[in-house]
């Protein structure tokens, strides 16, 4: 048997594990969802692997690319269950992160009971030393080895878990921090340390300090985690290293997630998008809303002309993103820009003191899960109502792997909201099918029609398990004309993590003004740049014929604080180049002020992404079918429609077996092993050469 | 073909009149050269209407809320709206014609729709320089209009798209730093720049005529937002009262802001007979300065999601009598007047807090700002550099304030300007930014902690410092809580050559080596301290906010320096308190 060629992709979310593995030439990936494993969610993944291993009867050797996205950092940052954190930084400025950035928006601003989130180190475990540099990198005060290592002492016997340390001037000069990082290894082994030279060694130290703080409170749990994983990977015999995604959307290897862990802190989220924006392009459509509805939340994200919104003005820590910018400390890292709100299949339904119905913020996850799992959840979930509403097909769930009992999931509902609303639980489950449908409305809101944005200009594309069922409701807010739900919804996003590339980002700061930059400095900082990141990606076996340099420089006129992103082109640095770049700022500068100051312009930080060119699978067309859709009939049952107010009795489809120009009349429900799309009454689903559905109003 | 309108058309047309409100702010603010705006991006901008109603306002600056609006009507009072054309952008700063003081700008920019006058744009900000006494515009000691700047009538900046020359090579001419003063107007019109096409765009899409018609409605809808909140609050005559420190010229002279608020139904009325007379120092506040202080006071009684729009304004009327400190007249300095400011909405958090006592705040400091400033012997040209405090947070009813937080609707960070660039780009060296033990007013709720910064000067300068209030009376303390503790200035402490300076001083010569200290007050707090959960007072001296002495002194609690509370001692201490 010749040599086979697989990718895998492997997607944890709160509830599901999803994976999907493509062969290389071949149409049909295979896919596995599976319930994630809270206590040890590696033995999740192990379990997805092993499951994909079998149906595909892959050998383990033939596995070449494993890519993988994690929910870990972010949930330990919501959950506020990151390291214990120690943080050493310049002698006068240990109350740094207790003075904080963090600050009221919005209406909180005139909340009278407004209050910051804590800082995720505690003050009695921050230290200060003595040494100082200046902007250009020059020592003014030698470092006090001394009086250095009594404060690191001192914190030693505090224990804490990870040290992030950033001292004043690290950027121009790192010396200090590497020393007081060896001091800190010494006197703490397997203390995990980052240091913010290492982590984003730009210039302004709050920024720095906050996102190598970040990275040290996911630091210690991501590096154990991935340790294990790879451990598990190794011992079937896959030899790949295993990549992971980071919140820019691009993927980096382990090693280097364990090092640099705020890297990985939007990892799941974006692997959606990503899925979004490359199905979008191959079907014409580079305008979208991505909605991805997990079990324990949803999250929204807008592509425009293709691209997905990258954002370096990012923030985390205090619940769902995208809400608050202003609240949260900031990292400086490449993040896609998304809204996430706390509605997934697994949230709770509860009434609140006042007597009103609420949905979520807090999940049933996957253990106990929905009431309807009998694995112990009592508290009707989502998910429950849509198995009383007739949208799910309780033997048919996960293709009919997993037994969920219909009862359960209308007993939670009856006791716990039909009986306290006296309402039937019918009603009620209804009740919590449209107000799920509200909150998610809310987080399509917040990226579109709050920024000024016509929703009705854009198609949605829904995946994750639960988003083909609710998502028809959640456009009709809108007035989304279009809605599509690609094959495997249930694992897209395990797919979009197949059609990502490998990059390494770095920066470094230089204020020069342009006129006074000298190529040689410019070939030498960039030069450094790429070397730092080719050799990262060489590593992971990377041919330098599949490394691509993206260079750019943020640009300001003297005088302002902002600067704005200039590319620079491929090609040999000459004593051209600066003029050059500056001429494009200017230009680039009047296109967005439409005005062009005299003044002199300096350049502020030099950044290189080194992106590794991966094989990804390819997306392909099908053939036109028979177009009788009648093939797929696989017969009919009760689901709730508010517009028949009533149950309809209504037809079900297999849609693994739909084909290309197939097109039915709604009220109907499409059943695939990972996810079900609920097609209502007054909609028309079209199955298009891609065999995404595409739903319209009929 | 425009759109049809759906249940979602009003929603998307506000956000969109919001945004677009924002984002010119936002890019103004971006391409600002002026050292305060780099500081903290505060920009006030906002959209009106033909008929010059303000229908959009951004997020930022809401302390300045009302003085764009009040400045349109005075600019097309002398520039009548039929001489406009397309690409002009009109330009004043007069604080008796709408404005703040001289060092604020504004620019306004007609907008046309298909050849008709359809909206305007205007933004404001503070400048670089424009004269005046001291470089930056915030002279301490000012007794007039004329020590605080170049004053503009309103003219037109540019005419149809092209700069008028004379105009701005006359503002250069008065500054001393021209090509940054000339980069911040420029910045000024970047906004109306941006904000044009956007509109026309929106009225492309949706049809100017549904466009206005759902502007009315968002208007009315406003008002009646406004109305139900103002119903909310039972009717009543309330009154409130601040006392003012002094004014930076008479030394130990207060000064006292007064406000009767009157709720009856829908309505309210703020009256503010019975403030002093105004004073010669540069505490006093505008009219639009005192509105606006007006407007963010009350917003905390309301529902703070109300639009900000000519709506909003509909219920509310307001007395400031002429000649007084809250609407002082010609020719009267008004650039500290944050003082006044800050006293007019505490005076009216204490009335309406009696109606809401939930709401009730203890008082937060007030900004404290130093510029520095030379001549660079290389080119001799001015260079300046400013640093700035916005004071820290009182304590709420139920609530400590927030150690480092700036009073809420500033809404601006702690840690406002990073160390790292303020000595890249500047002379000098930051020492040390830190909390102060015992600073916070004790109380059940405590205020926040009061800071101290610690800078060396690398060069010889003119310093002018300028904290404007509530140094020597530090910020009070409300329902039984104590003041803060007090803020001020201090030369090379420490030094054989240490000296307090005043709260305001201007250009004092500096030299190579120099520090300055800079004491910021902390914020009041709110309720007897001795009945503060011992607990707390622990976390605050592990966070090393109070001392184990403190402790004792001002919360009768026992404490050891780890903060592990001696619930015995502490009861005892508490006890000996109620017998004394």
């Amino acid at each position: 048997m010749a040599q086979r060629q697989f990718f895998m992709g492997v997607d944890i979310g709160g509830t599901f594990t999803d994976l999907v593995m493509v062969e290389d030439g071949r149409h049909k990936p295979f896919n596995v969802k599976t319930l994630t494993t809270p206590a040890n969610p590696v033995d999740g993944v192990m379990n997805a692997v092993r499951d994909a291993m079998a149906q595909a009867q892959a050998r383990p050797q033939e596995v070449n690319r494993v890519v993988h996205a994690t929910t870990l950092a972010t949930n330990l940052i919501l959950e506020r269950k990151g390291a214990r954190l120690g943080y050493v930084t310049t002698q006068g400025f240990g109350d740094m992160f207790h003075i904080s950035k963090q600050y009221p928006s919005g209406a909180d601003r005139f909340n009278a009971h407004y209050e910051r989130p804590e800082p995720l180190v505690e003050r009695e475990m921050v230290i200060e030393i003595r040494g100082r540099l200046n902007f250009r990198g020059e020592e003014l005060i030698a470092l006090d080895e001394a009086q250095a290592q009594a404060a690191i002492t001192h914190l030693a016997a505090l224990k804490p878990d990870a040290v992030a340390v950033c001292l004043l001037h690290s950027y121009a000069n790192p010396a200090h921090e590497r020393k007081v990082g060896a001091m800190i290894r010494r006197a703490m082994p397997g203390v995990y340390v980052a240091l913010s030279s290492e982590v984003w060694p730009e210039f302004q130290e709050y920024e720095r300090a906050s996102t190598t703080l970040i990275s040290a409170y996911v630091g210690p749990m991501l590096a154990d985690y991935l340790g294990r994983l790879e451990d598990e990977l190794r011992k079937t015999g896959i030899a790949c290293t295993l990549q992971i995604m980071q919140s820019s959307g691009a993927v980096m290897p382990a090693s280097m997630a364990a090092r640099k862990a705020v890297y990985s802190v939007e990892s799941g989220p974006a692997a959606g998008v990503i899925a979004t924006a490359q199905l979008g392009l191959a079907i014409g459509r580079p305008n979208m809303i991505s909605f991805d509805m997990g079990g324990t939340t949803a999250k929204v994200g807008l592509i425009q002309h293709g691209k997905p919104n990258v954002t370096h003005d990012f923030s985390v820590g205090t619940g769902v993103s995208a809400q608050a910018r202003a609240s949260g400390e900031p990292i400086k890292i490449p993040v896609i820009d998304l809204a996430e709100v706390g509605a997934g299949g697994g949230s709770i339904a509860w009434i609140d003191p006042g007597g009103l119905l609420q949905v979520g913020p807090q999940s049933a996850g996957a253990a106990p899960g929905p009431a309807c799992y009998g694995l112990g959840g009592t508290q009707p979930t989502v998910t429950d109502a849509n198995v009383v509403l007739g949208y799910l097909n309780p033997d048919y769930f996960l293709g009919g792997k997993m037994k969920i009992y219909p009862e359960r999931s209308r007993e939670a509902i009856a006791r716990n909201i039909g009986e306290r609303l006296n309402l039937d639980p019918v009603l009620a489950a209804h009740g919590i099918y449209q107000l799920a449908n509200i909150h998610m409305g809310g987080a399509v809101r917040l990226i579109t029609v709050s920024r000024g944005i016509d929703p009705r200009e854009y198609a949605v594309m829904a995946f994750g398990g639960a988003g083909p069922i609710h998502i028809v409701k959640v456009a009709e807010q809108f007035n989304i004309p279009t809605v599509i739900v690609p094959p495997s919804p249930g694992v897209a996003s395990a797919f979009g993590l197949l059609m990502s590339d490998l990059a390494h980002d770095n920066v470094t700061t230089h204020i020069v003004q342009c006129k006074d930059a000298r190529a040689d400095d410019l070939r030498r900082i960039f030069q450094n740049l790429e070397d730092a990141g080719r050799q990262e990606l060489l590593k992971e076996g990377l041919a330098e014929k599949d490394l691509v340099m993206q260079r750019s420089i943020d640009a300001r006129f003297v005088h302002q604080k902002h600067e704005i992103n200039i590319p620079v082109p491929p090609g040999a640095i000459t004593a051209q180049t600066a003029a050059a770049l500056e001429h494009a700022f200017r230009d680039l500068y009047y296109e967005l002020f439409k005005v062009r100051p005299a003044d002199p312009v300096e350049f502020v930080n030099f950044a290189v992404r080194v992106i590794g060119m991966a094989s990804k699978p390819q997306i392909m067309r099908t053939p036109k079918g028979d177009g009788k859709a009648s093939r797929a009939l696989k017969g009919a049952r009760q689901a709730y429609f508010a517009e028949a107010s009533g149950f309809v009795q209504t037809q079900v489809y297999d849609r693994t077996t739909l084909r290309h120009g197939d097109s039915i009349a709604g009220p109907a429900i499409l059943e695939e092993p990972d996810s079900t799309t609920i097609c209502p009454p007054g909609y028309r689903v079209e199955v298009d050469p891609f065999l995404n559905l595409v739903i319209t109003r009929a | 073909m425009a759109k049809v309108r759906d249940a979602f058309l009003p929603e998307i047309i506000h956000n969109a009149l919001r945004g677009i409100a924002d984002e010119a702010g936002l890019f103004s603010a971006r391409s600002a050269y002026s050292p305060f705006v780099n500081t903290s991006p505060q920009i006030a901008a906002g959209l009106f209407d033909a008929k010059a109603r303000p229908i959009a306002q951004t997020d930022s600056a809401l302390i300045h809320v009302s003085a764009v609006q009040r400045m349109l009507p005075e600019v097309l009072s002398d520039i009548p709206p039929e001489t406009l054309a397309p690409g002009d952008a009109l330009i004043i700063n007069d604080h008796f014609r709408g404005g703040i003081h001289p060092t604020d700008v504004a620019v306004f920019t007609p907008i046309f729709y298909k050849g008709k006058l359809a909206f305007f744009h205007g933004a404001m900000m503070i400048v670089s320089d424009l004269g005046g006494m001291s470089n930056g515009g915030l002279p301490a000691n000012a007794t007039e209009i004329f020590h605080e700047g170049l004053v503009i009538p309103p003219v037109k900046l540019y005419k149809e798209g092209v700069p008028n020359a004379e105009i701005h090579r006359m503002i250069a001419s008065n500054s001393r730093t021209p090509a940054r003063v000339l980069g911040d107007i420029r910045a000024l019109v970047v906004g109306g720049n941006m904000a044009a096409p956007r509109l026309v765009e929106l009225c492309d899409k949706y049809g100017y005529d549904q466009v206005v018609e759902i502007i009315d409605e968002l208007l009315d809808y406003t008002e009646r937002l406004t109305r139900q909140g103002i119903e909310r609050i039972p009717d009543g005559v309330y009154t409130g009262s601040y006392i003012i420190e002094d004014d930076g010229i008479e030394a130990g002279k207060h000064f006292k802001v007064q406000v009767t608020v009157i709720v009856n139904g829908s309505n309210i009325k703020l009256d503010f007979t019975g403030t002093d007379a105004q004073a010669r120092g540069p505490i006093n506040s505008s009219y639009s300065q005192s509105l606006s202080g007006v407007v963010v006071a009350l917003r905390f009684f309301l529902d703070p999601d109300i639009p900000l729009n000519e709506g909003f304004y509909r219920p509310i009327e307001v007395v400031f009598p002429h000649g007084t400190l809250v609407n002082p007249k010609y020719p009267a300095a008004a650039n500290a007047r944050f003082a006044v400011v800050q006293s007019i909405m505490d005076s009216i958090n204490e009335a309406l807090s009696a109606a809401r006592p939930d709401k009730q705040m203890a008082p937060s400091g007030c900004p404290h700002v130093f510029t520095v400033t030379g001549i660079d012997p290389q080119t001799n040209q001015f260079w300046s550099m400013l640093d700035v405090h916005m004071g820290v947070l009182g304590a709420r009813a139920g609530k400590d304030g927030i150690d480092g937080l700036p009073p809420l609707l500033n809404a601006t960070p702690g840690y406002l300007r990073n160390a790292e660039h303020y000595e890249w780009e500047y002379p000098v060296l930051y020492d040390y930014f830190a909390f102060r033990p015992d600073t916070a007013g004790a109380g059940k709720w405590r205020g926040s902690a009061g800071m101290v910064k610690h800078v060396t000067f690398n060069s010889d300068a003119d310093l002018t410092v300028r904290a404007v209030d509530r140094c020597h009376l530090p910020p009070r303390g409300v329902a039984g809580g104590q003041p803060g503790g007090a803020g001020g200035w201090v030369l090379n402490e420490g030094r054989p050559d240490e000296r307090r300076l005043p709260m305001k001083q201007t250009n004092l010569r500096i030299r190579k080596g120099d520090t300055l200290t800079m004491y910021v007050s902390g914020g009041g707090g709110y309720g007897d301290p001795f009945s503060r959960d011992p607990e707390l007072v622990g976390r605050d001296v592990r966070k090393g906010v109070v001392s184990v002495e403190g402790a004792a002194r001002d919360y009768g609690v026992a404490v050891d320096a780890s903060g592990r509370v001696d619930l015995a001692a502490t009861r005892k201490l508490r006890e000996a308190r109620k017998q004394a």
